[in-house]
């Protein structure tokens, strides 16, 4: 089979180069190795042993079988929350949209993991968006869950969860929440996303 | 750098009544368009403040937002328009004011007064995008 019948893939599952079929380790060959050097080779469709987590390299024909989805590991109970998410104490998010009290507040029914932030101003606003920095460490109450799902996303959350609820329901309101108060005091910065 | 609470009372009183006039212009081409107005304070930002335009027919807010920002030994102040999702439709220079200026109440309120005559001339855009 000639060389030109196979491409490369790189990158992880959920990872937007992973689209790229012809790139390589990230394109930081550097960072990312293949000591094993077992997936190498034209003939290689899909080795288990080379799916770890910053490296990914499968030889496939242009038109492979589908290759099997890695296992999903659970975690039951409080454990899976520690799992699924990380506790930010200090940094800042952003927060696409105005300074108001309706954006600081979550939407009811929609935003059930507390008011969506985002690590980068990439993430939170497209280009022309303005966003607000939040500095978490400015935060008493309220907790930053990274759980990085959708990329970068970060919840701002009260501890107990079933608050999230009663919050969202003062969006409108010309008060501001007590939490939505204390995003308020930790806003630090407004900036905007370049066109 | 201490500045008088009572500039920040005269600068809202009078973004309230261009806020309050640029509803007034608003509903009449879109009667069924709603204004709320909010003001708040922190650490880093002494004093800003929005007008948000809601119309029932399309959904979206609009933002009117007016800002002022302490950085370093200035005070930034600038206004802008904005869809609730952030994209800024227009907005007005920032002008930077010592905070140690001997005349920085005036400069202050001469900001300020620059930013209500760039609200003034907004009226079209938001009316546009509220309908």
């Amino acid at each position: 089979m000639s060389a030109g019948a196979w491409g490369q893939r790189s990158g992880g599952p959920g990872n937007p180069q992973q689209l790229n079929r012809y790139s390589y380790v990230l394109n930081n060959p550097v960072r990312n190795v293949d000591p094993s050097g077992h997936c190498s080779g034209e003939q290689t469709v899909y080795k288990p042993e080379c799916t770890g987590q910053t490296y990914i390299r499968v030889y496939e024909p242009i038109d492979p079988p589908d290759p099997p989805k890695p296992p999903i590991t659970t975690v039951p109970g409080a454990e899976a929350e520690q799992t699924a998410t990380k506790i930010l104490t200090e940094g800042f998010v952003y927060r696409g949209g105005s300074a108001t009290v309706k954006n600081f507040t979550p939407r009811p029914e929609i935003d059930d993991t507390g008011l969506s932030t985002f690590r980068t101003l990439e993430q939170a606003a497209k280009p022309g968006e303005k966003a607000q920095v939040i500095d978490i460490a400015k935060l008493k109450t309220l907790e930053a869950h990274f759980d990085d799902v959708p990329p970068g996303h970060v919840s701002i959350r009260p501890r107990n969860l079933k608050e999230i609820e009663e919050w969202s329901t003062t969006r409108e309101d010309s008060i501001p929440h007590s939490y939505t108060q204390e995003i308020i005091n930790a806003r630090i910065d407004e900036m905007r996303r370049p066109k | 750098m201490t500045i008088p609470p009572s500039i920040w009372t005269q600068v809202w009183a009078r973004l309230l009544i261009v806020f309050q006039g640029l509803a007034e212009q608003i509903t009449q081409f879109v009667p069924e368009c709603a204004m709320k107005v909010q003001q708040h304070e922190n650490a880093v930002f002494p004093f800003w403040a929005a007008a948000t335009f809601t119309s029932a027919s399309q959904g979206g807010d609009i933002d009117v937002s007016v800002q002022c920002k302490l950085s370093g030994d200035r005070l930034l102040i600038w206004a802008d328009i904005a869809r609730e999702n952030g994209m800024v439709l227009s907005e007005s220079s920032v002008i930077p004011i010592l905070t140690e200026s001997p005349a920085r109440e005036s400069e202050i309120l001469q900001a300020f007064s620059q930013m209500e005559g760039y609200l003034k001339t907004q009226t079209e855009l938001i009316r546009h995008e509220v309908l």
